[in-house]
């Protein structure tokens, strides 16, 4: 049966060790030597050993454990994040090996077994499925080799199916081969045709022995996934389900809120035990500033943490507060010494000249606001750390399995008189899915934070911990996607053609510093700003996504930085990082362009795509295929508009992220007395290149566009002086089921548009796939791009009902209303 | 102080010891260690940690473990059960309730921690409202926060129920 191998293996086998239970299933591997042959999917969780760690990434054994009962079981890292990626992983082994989607497995991820860890969103599958791929189609070489030699006959007359290789009227089992035993073979240049370390090829690379994309027979196809059943049924074990014999509860104890970069407000001047005495069992773990409570009971830990009496430091962070924020951001870069204002695109004179010859020019200011991560459940990690210092296990929800036991080593090195291991192969981390990660994955609280505070506090007393954090920890203490603000003028000719347009952008950078590690007095932010380890990446690249998708014309764009310090939400990376702010400006001032130039602005949109390059080709069969399946009729925008409070309105926005590009045609309802916007219905269409899962991708593109119609809509923090103060679903509240529109899914392919029911099982896109492998283009990412493409969608066709325009998220009652009243129409 | 409690879980009565204010969802998750009912804010605003109590859908975060007493509590785990007595059915219990099955048709799931309450207000609503129209449905979930956007596959979900039921089958 399909599915993921579960954690009964370890609870009954490696904390059962003690009572006899142990089972050991190793002595096949006996006298074989190197890594890749140490541990495989065979291994029993509790005989894998810290030599495990980071397997052989070239050897066949790293990536694929052949069973005697003909199926496979695939050790690739890539964890479950709600996407579907491992799903997708086993089609396409089982499309390279030639065998059935039912005979695959998923190990489960874990660092004592996986070559490569953790999760990597998006790209999951199309950057990194690239060597499991080779390792695949090597797998299947070696075995065909071996049937001709059995069968004595000729490879060329041989030929798989469902893992079974006949050939001369004769047949026999891949695991009658070599069930249950090891390949022992590297893949190398010579065998698999590509010269890269480790061997890797996109699907049907020409010169590797990856399958050609027209050959492909399980890929393309609709497979459900194989995580729903167990999430459906209860069965499921959650980071938050992990449970360790003798484990206790543990709450980090802090302010309600974070403050500032830099002035986080968390430094307890006193703590007072004795207001906890009452509650039984209860433990006070105080490093630095990092404090938590223990206890037995989880209820006893969540009251200590509540009542424990602590004063804690307060300072003004925040000069601007939330009420003041697009006022101050507007100056807050001119005095940014690290990132100061600066070009980062520069057309010269082609601007001035183009917005000098245009018909018609449009200047608009747009701004989105903050968004916050908000999983459903809080982070949870739990660690059981050996009291010999000599390393540990640790559960964890991170993407970045391979990433964090090196960070384990800081913590726990950087110790008060630290007698831990600094072998990172030691910390041993097993991952779990957690509530929806949608990006910061390896860095921040979504990712290491979690567990680093774990695993101090397991160390600390001497028992496996299971760390919950609460609501207020995500809404108050988590990151947040960056906040932009853009000035735009842009320029077209008489006949819709973009003749320049110059941005100034206003954004912020990333805040990498490690709270649990700054807490416990390990890392300190820089005296001055930009200096140490923690100095903010420049925004460059991610200010510069969108600004107008595929259209070409002469652009100056000019980034000013919030500085680091100073008043700055600590900021990460955000599912489509940067994408939805910047596309909410630029498709919206390309959709105003439309309207000044007097024309419908698919039309217009068409003008501005070069459809001669395959990237220009990929953006058309999008807008092709939302505006087909919509019925999009041409209309200038707001050129019929209904009387009475309740109107409605149809608009288009497009944008990319991860390479796949997305158009929406979003229909909306308006009440022009309230504000209130209901969207009705979205026309999602989505361009992957080559598409594995068709069913998986669609399930992206619908919860994308949900989710980012929350962002756009609904979301944004609120935070005084001193420290955020939005902290649960009432201050920041999301998307709500009432108002959540239907939606039409559409996969494109080169003039072929596939419309994805969900779960319905007769969806193929092969013959899409092998149009657009011929056309080049390539598979791109699947679990971002409609976020891009959203917020605009949903401003162009409120505009459309109302002829104003919204130029500022959240697009919510306030905000709506207040541009009504502006325009005079409320 | 910790007090010896019975309380009825999915048919069975179990003996658990905890503070009598402890919120049933710790009960439920660490003493009889279910993995249905999930935290998610500890404050009643997201649904997470939904389950049945006497067929009507609560939030066992903020219910106190002694309200419960001498009821019967119905969690994800136990829907396929509680679904086999509805219908006065003997014989095997089903692995799943028509929901459960209509939410793995549709895939509902994206990574699936809010699902629980989402089935969960699904089978009160199913249960009092047989042939819900989409505004009743949207009504009836409206108190319940999913992420990952996955309200357009519920909505489709709940209403395949709704006819599988309907028909009397699974």
């Amino acid at each position: 049966m399909t599915g993921f191998m579960h954690e009964k293996e370890f609870s009954r086998r490696s904390f059962l060790k003690g009572g006899g239970a142990l089972v050991v299933g190793f002595s096949m591997f006996a006298g074989t030597a190197g890594k890749a042959q140490a541990a495989n999917a065979d291994t029993p969780f509790a005989d894998r050993t810290p030599a495990d760690y980071l397997p052989d990434q070239t050897q066949i054994d790293s990536w694929i454990t052949l069973h005697a009962d003909n199926t496979v079981t695939v050790t690739h890292g890539e964890s479950e994040l709600g996407h579907g990626t491992p799903t997708g992983i086993l089609m396409l082994v089982a499309e390279e090996l030639n065998m059935d989607f039912s005979q695959m497995k998923f190990a489960h991820v874990e660092s004592w077994l996986q070559a490569i860890g953790g999760g990597n969103g998006s790209s999951g599958i199309s950057a990194r499925s690239t060597t499991i791929r080779l390792a695949a189609a090597l797998a299947k070489n070696t075995l065909v080799n071996m049937a001709s030699t059995q069968l004595g006959v000729p490879v060329a007359n041989l030929s798989v199916a469902s893992g079974v290789i006949s050939g001369g009227g004769k047949s026999v089992k891949y695991g009658d081969l070599l069930g249950d035993k090891l390949f022992l073979t590297q893949m190398t240049a010579a065998n698999t045709g590509s010269t890269a370390n480790p061997p890797t090829a996109t699907p049907g690379q020409p010169g590797t022995i990856a399958k050609p994309v027209s050959q492909y027979g399980v890929v393309g196809k609709a497979f459900p996934r194989i995580d729903i059943p167990a999430k459906v049924m209860g069965t499921y074990t959650y980071i938050q389900n992990v449970r360790v014999p003798g484990m206790v509860h543990a709450r980090i104890v802090r302010p309600r809120g974070a403050g500032a970069n830099t002035v986080e407000n968390a430094n307890p001047l006193s703590v007072d035990p004795t207001s906890i005495k009452d509650i039984p069992g209860v433990q006070i773990v105080q490093i630095s500033q990092f404090l938590a409570v223990v206890a037995p009971k989880e209820y006893d830990a969540i009251q200590a943490a509540a009542q424990l009496k602590v004063t804690w430091e307060t300072k003004q962070g925040f000069p601007q507060g939330s009420g003041n924020f697009w006022s101050w951001l507007r100056t807050a870069g001119d005095t940014n010494t690290v990132n100061p204002p600066r070009l980062t695109a520069d057309s010269g004179s082609a601007v001035e000249a183009g917005l000098a010859a245009a018909a018609k020019t449009v200047t608009a200011t747009y701004r989105y606001h903050y968004n916050g991560f908000m999983e459903i459940g809080p982070h949870c990690a739990v660690a059981d750390m050996k009291s010999d210092f000599s390393g540990g296990t640790l559960f964890t929800a991170s993407q970045g399995i391979n990433v964090i036991p090196a960070m384990i080593v800081n913590v726990m090195t950087g110790l008060p008189s630290s007698k831990w291991t600094s072998n990172p192969a030691n910390y041993r981390i097993v991952w779990y899915e957690g509530a929806s990660s949608f990006g910061g994955g390896m860095q921040g609280t979504s990712g290491h934070e979690p567990v680093e505070m774990a695993a101090v506090i397991s160390a600390t007393v001497n028992k496996p911990v299971r760390l919950q954090l609460m609501r207020w920890d995500m809404h108050g203490w988590d990151q947040y996607g960056m906040a932009n603000m853009y000035d735009v003028t842009m320029g077209a000719s008489s006949t819709g053609k973009i003749t320049a347009a110059n941005w100034q952008t206003y954004g912020q950078v990333q805040s990498n510093i490690d709270e649990a590690r700054r807490a416990l007095g390990q890392v300190t932010w820089p005296a001055t700003p930009g200096a140490g380890g923690i100095a903010p990446s420049d925004t460059g690249n991610y200010a510069n996504t969108g600004y107008g998708a595929s259209y070409q014309y002469p652009r100056r764009v000019t980034s000013k930085t919030q500085p680091l310090y100073g008043g700055a939400l600590k900021c990460n990376f955000l599912r489509a990082p940067s994408a939805p702010q910047s596309y909410f400006a630029s498709e919206q001032i390309v959709d105003e362009l439309a309207h000044a130039v007097n024309m419908d602005p698919v039309a217009f949109r068409r003008v501005n795509i070069d459809g001669t390059s395959v990237i220009g080709a990929r953006w058309l069969s999008v807008l092709d295929a939302s505006t087909i399946a919509a019925g999009w009729q041409p209309k200038v925008a707001a050129s019929n508009l209904q009387s009475g409070n309740i109107v409605t309105g149809r608009g288009v926005g497009m944008g990319t992220y991860a390479s796949s590009q997305v158009s929406i045609v979003a229909d909306v309802q308006v009440n022009k007395k309230t504000g209130k916007i209901t969207p009705l219905h979205l026309t999602i269409a989505q361009n992957n290149g080559v598409t594995i899962g068709p069913q998986l991708v669609g399930n992206q593109m619908s919860g994308a566009a949900i989710m980012g119609l929350s962002r756009a809509m609904v979301e944004q923090p609120t935070w005084n002086t001193e420290r955020i103060t939005s902290l649960d679903w009432v201050l920041y509240p999301i998307l709500r089921f009432k108002d959540s529109p239907s939606v039409t899914l559409v996969n494109a392919h080169p003039s072929e548009y596939t419309v994805v029911v969900p779960g319905a099982t007769d969806t193929d896109v092969t013959a899409g796939n092998t149009n657009a492998f011929n056309e080049g283009w390539a598979l791109s990412g699947s679990g971002e791009p409609p976020m891009a493409a959203i917020g605009s969608a949903i401003a162009n066709a409120v505009f459309d009902a109302t002829g104003v325009r919204v130029r500022q998220s959240p697009l919510n009652p306030a905000n709506v209303r207040g541009a009504f009243q502006a325009a005079g129409i409320a | 102080m910790a007090s010896k409690l019975k309380i009825k879980v999915n048919g069975l009565v179990h003996s658990v010891s905890a503070s009598l204010d402890t919120p049933l969802l710790y009960v439920l998750h660490n003493e009889l260690h279910l993995h249905g009912p999930r935290f998610g804010c500890g404050l009643a605003q997201c649904g997470a940690c939904s389950v049945l109590l006497d067929g009507k859908e609560i939030r066992s975060c903020v219910t106190p473990v002694a309200a419960v007493s001498g009821r019967a509590v119905t969690t994800l785990e136990g829907l396929p059960a509680l679904y086999a007595s509805e219908r006065g059915s003997s014989g095997a219990t089903p692995v799943l309730h028509p929901i459960q099955q209509a939410w793995i048709n549709v895939q509902v799931p994206h990574c699936g921690y809010c699902q629980n309450g989402m089935m969960i207000q699904a089978a009160d609503l199913l249960s009092s409202t047989k042939n819900p129209t989409e505004d009743q449905i949207r009504t009836a979930m409206n108190g319940h926060l999913c992420r990952c956007g996955t309200y357009p596959r519920i909505l489709t979900a709940i209403q395949q129920a709704a006819a599988a039921m309907a028909k009397g089958g699974s």
